[in-house]
């Protein structure tokens, strides 16, 4: 069966007169019928939306803060944001140690940035004004501690994440310090950690309440600048 | 709503068909899109969080996190499943039911201390919020469209007095309503399929 054009239903839903054989058709039709009585509804929602008022632009500002925003993190990011899942390199599948640390981590996570906006919200009154976050380090193979991360503010407005742990050089590569986010898709790379002790300025636009996720990985000599999928040690961020 | 603006009488005529160009470039990180988007959209973001929060500095709180929060997750855009405005007012809506948490949960804390009445509060995403995505789709049809829609339905006007308005004939004026109300309800199946 050939149904009714959309003008002509519209039309009809609009009370205006049509044409005998597609007045026929829509009384016959059950589509049809069901199209008009759909516009015949949207038409009285429309009639209900009246008061609503118009809508209202936001302040000439708003763009300004967006773009500024989104420029400093897309400055920041370049060459350095890492999408695990974007599957540039499957050079090792995540072992089930990593993928289980992710589901943990992902459930942490939500405590652990509630943690952190407390934090945020207490710095600004506290004598102490330079302890941002901190987050306990565990080795993932063995959920030991492995030390502490902590992340500083200093006075020139720089954030830095200052890394604890025991340093344990290895033959499979270097040590590299990311911080994650809570979908363990969009990372950033840190540095690489030389000793026991390092501190790593965190580049302009990275919020740690975005990245909470500390993560130290054991990168290969091979030119290849993403992650390994090879994570050592890892820790949550928060207040 | 101005609508005093004297408009060419057949475009009626127009292609129908959406562009969906400002989706394809928005998912794919094109420079400009978010740019585009928000021209596009943000009214609508913007007057759902004020009209919700009541509070003109966390509507624009709001209105700039949701569009970060949207560039930040373009990758999760799928053009395919709906339109990048639809996946924005998808964002706002839940920007703004946290900020309406945060804000509860702060008033039961002060409650807890200060032992005050819980302050009743009707729940302020519902029909409102309908409303003003109605009123957004109605914009985003654009002139002469939204015009004589508003006219048509906001303000109860008859056709006639709306042709006389714009000055334009009364059966563009008919056939201009037809084609909004196919254009408006695709856009709002398309809105609610995104949310």
């Amino acid at each position: 069966m050939r149904h009714c054009d959309d003008e002509v239903l519209a039309a009809l839903a609009l009370g205006e007169p049509v044409d005998a054989s597609d007045a026929a058709h829509v009384a016959a039709c059950e589509r049809c019928a069901h199209e008009v009585a759909e516009l015949r509804d949207l038409q009285a929602t429309l009639v209900d939306a009246g008061p609503a008022g118009p809508l209202v632009a936001p302040p000439d500002g708003v763009w300004e803060a967006i773009d500024t925003q989104v420029r400093a993190e897309d400055d920041a990011a370049s060459g350095s944001v890492v999408p695990l899942t974007a599957g540039r390199r499957p050079r090792r599948a995540p072992d089930r140690t990593f993928a289980g640390w992710v589901v943990g981590a992902a459930a942490a996570v939500g405590v652990a940035i509630g943690g952190v906006g407390v934090a945020l919200a207490l710095r600004d009154t506290a004598p102490e004004q330079s302890l941002v976050a901190q987050a306990a380090l565990a080795d993932l193979a063995t959920e030991a501690d492995a030390g502490t991360a902590r992340v500083e503010r200093r006075d020139d407005g720089t954030e830095v994440l200052v890394v604890d742990t025991a340093y344990a050089p290895t033959a499979d590569g270097a040590l590299e310090v990311w911080l994650i986010d809570p979908d363990v898709v969009g990372m950033v790379s840190l540095g690489f950690l030389t000793a026991d002790h390092g501190e790593f300025e965190i580049p302009a636009g990275y919020d740690v309440t975005a990245f909470p996720i500390v993560d130290i990985s054991v990168e290969p000599a091979d030119g290849d600048p993403t992650h390994s999928g090879d994570s050592i040690t890892r820790g949550v961020l928060e207040g | 709503m101005s609508a005093g603006t004297a408009m060419v009488a057949e475009t009626a005529e127009r292609d129908d068909a959406p562009d969906r160009s400002l989706d394809r470039d928005f998912a794919a990180g094109v420079d400009g899109s978010l740019e585009r988007l928000y021209r596009e959209s943000s009214a609508l973001v913007y007057t759902l969080a004020l009209r919700s929060l009541g509070d003109r500095a966390e509507a624009e709180d709001v209105t700039q996190q949701t569009y970060v929060a949207a560039w930040r997750g373009r990758a999760r855009f799928d053009p395919e499943r709906g339109t990048a405005r639809g996946w924005v007012v998808g964002i706002a809506k839940r920007t703004i039911a946290d900020a309406l948490e945060s804000r509860s949960r702060e008033r039961r804390r002060l409650e807890a201390v200060r032992d005050l009445p819980p302050a009743g509060e009707p729940d302020p995403l519902a029909r409102e919020a309908d409303r003003i995505m109605v009123r957004g789709e109605v914009e985003s049809l654009g002139p002469p469209r939204s015009t004589i829609v508003a006219l048509a339905f906001f303000e109860g006007r008859t056709h006639e007095q709306i042709a006389t308005e714009l000055r334009m004939p009364l059966g563009t004026v008919k056939s201009h309503l037809r084609r909004s109300l196919i254009a408006l309800r695709r856009g709002l199946e398309a809105a609610d399929a995104s949310l």
